[in-house]
């Protein structure tokens, strides 16, 4: 794979067919929570239909990864934008001689749900994820409102909403210190509510967020025993899918020296869209941030530039040839590189002030963690007498 | 433009005198070796592209055709 940059352009070669785009239907949010790295989730404003058909022009010249093509509505609240704007929006990417298969995912908080939500969600096949960190306790340490007020309790009754509609939706809850230490409430929490799927973000910094509440020297073993219990309960009960444990196990029982490839830091496999139609691909956090050496990270728009303009941008340019040198340093470093594929750019930015910097705190507590318990796992496994 | 091999990494360029050195577990990657030695090549797996840890939401197709 030829990684290392020629000159001062990239070729297609270098890039990777798009698996995701994002786009910000709003950067408004309805919740306040504590860890957000959005910095812009007072800002109302909602992305314009001309600038959605324009994402859906853009993306024609881009190779597709697979289809139907993922789109996420996110970096806000997806839901704070009407149903009937998402109508429209949909119908970009369904009609006219551009059209393209696509499945829609919302990332929510869920409180907006309600019975108009769920019939819309069903009536266009929306694919749910809902954030919710655990039980209301430790849920509410984090996730506010703009009064302080927990938001677990609007969260539980978005949650009833999609289980009286029979919708499967999977949760993303994020790790944060008051979870750090109850694995099992958290665990058997998740569990009951009826989703289908469970994934686990640990709380880091990242663009408004600049320092996580999980740094600390001590939290990497913290953060093992988390993941160990939670795959102990998993493997116990046969229970509900978890993505870092799955995603790991798999990456374990690859064939020797594959290397997995990590999205967040191959440019083309997601390209980000902002309320304006500002473009970035890596990491969709980056998007909007300003950098003293990076510049803005918006490396066209897509009412006036093609995917080849994003490509050929000076700024993207030289983001990326350090994203490169820090996956290389990564490959020469670490050796959790092959299940890890080179860390996340936006994690090494706000972490180390740096895109061609190696190991951050989000790699020790989701990958090496993640990776140290299911090696475990799997070694004791196979271990056992085969009977 | 093709999604890259896993399997064929270009040889590593010199490392800057400014860079970290390595901070992580120096056996681990012996470990992740031994282990996926031990396991018959599975015949379904492709290269796992896609981000195992993306945060945003939950991937279910990222090449998991070997895990139960």
């Amino acid at each position: 794979m030829g990684l290392a940059m020629q000159g001062t352009e990239w070729s297609d070669q270098h890039f990777a067919p798009l698996n995701l785009l994002v786009i910000q239907a709003s950067p408004f949010c309805n919740v306040d929570c504590s860890y957000c790295y959005l910095g812009d989730r007072l800002n109302r404003k909602r992305i314009e239909i001309s600038t959605v058909a324009a994402a859906v022009r853009f993306v024609q010249d881009v190779p597709l990864a697979k289809m139907p093509l993922s789109v996420l509505w996110h970096a806000g609240e997806p839901m704070v934008v009407p149903m009937s704007l998402y109508e429209r929006m949909f119908s970009c990417f369904s009609d006219g001689p551009q059209s393209i298969p696509v499945e829609h995912h919302f990332q929510t908080n869920a409180t907006l749900l309600n019975d108009q939500w769920c019939k819309f969600i069903k009536q266009f096949g929306v694919r749910i994820g809902v954030s919710i960190d655990g039980p209301k306790e430790i849920h509410d340490a984090y996730r506010i409102d703009r009064s302080g007020r927990g938001t677990f309790d609007r969260v539980m009754r978005g949650i009833d909403k999609l289980r009286e509609h029979a919708i499967p939706f999977s949760v993303i809850s994020v790790i944060t210190p008051a979870a750090l230490s109850r694995p099992d409430e958290i665990w058997e929490f998740l569990s009951s509510l009826g989703a289908c799927r469970l994934a686990f973000n640990v709380e880091e910094a990242e663009g408004a967020h600049p320092r996580s509440s999980l740094d600390g020297d001590d939290l990497q073993a913290l953060t093992r025993a988390f993941f160990a219990r939670i795959a102990a309960r998993q493997e116990q009960t046969r229970g509900i899918p978890v993505r870092e444990l799955r995603a790991m196990r798999s990456h374990l029982s690859a064939p020797p020296g594959s290397i997995v490839q990590q999205a967040c830091n191959r440019p083309g496999a997601i390209i980000n869209v902002d309320v304006n139609g500002n473009v970035t691909t890596l990491s969709p956090e980056l998007l909007g941030q300003n950098h003293p050496k990076y510049g803005q990270f918006a490396w066209g728009n897509v009412h006036t530039d093609s995917w080849r303009d994003v490509m050929q941008h000076p700024r993207f340019l030289r983001a990326q040839q350090d994203v490169e040198r820090g996956v290389q340093q990564c490959m020469r470093s670490c050796g959790y590189f092959e299940i890890c594929g080179g860390g996340n750019p936006s994690n090494k930015l706000a972490e180390l002030d740096r895109l061609d910097g190696t190991e951050t705190q989000h790699c020790r507590l989701h990958v090496q963690a993640v990776a140290d318990v299911v090696l475990e796992q799997l070694s004791a496994r196979l271990a056992r007498p085969t009977r | 433009m093709t999604t890259p091999d896993a399997g064929d990494e270009g040889p590593a360029s010199t490392p800057d005198a400014e860079d970290e050195g390595p901070t992580s577990t120096p056996d681990v990657g012996a470990t992740i070796d031994a282990v996926r030695r031990s396991f018959e090549t599975p015949t379904k797996w492709r290269p796992p592209f896609d981000p195992p840890f993306d945060k945003f939401h939950d991937w279910d197709d990222s090449g998991f055709d070997n895990q139960g």
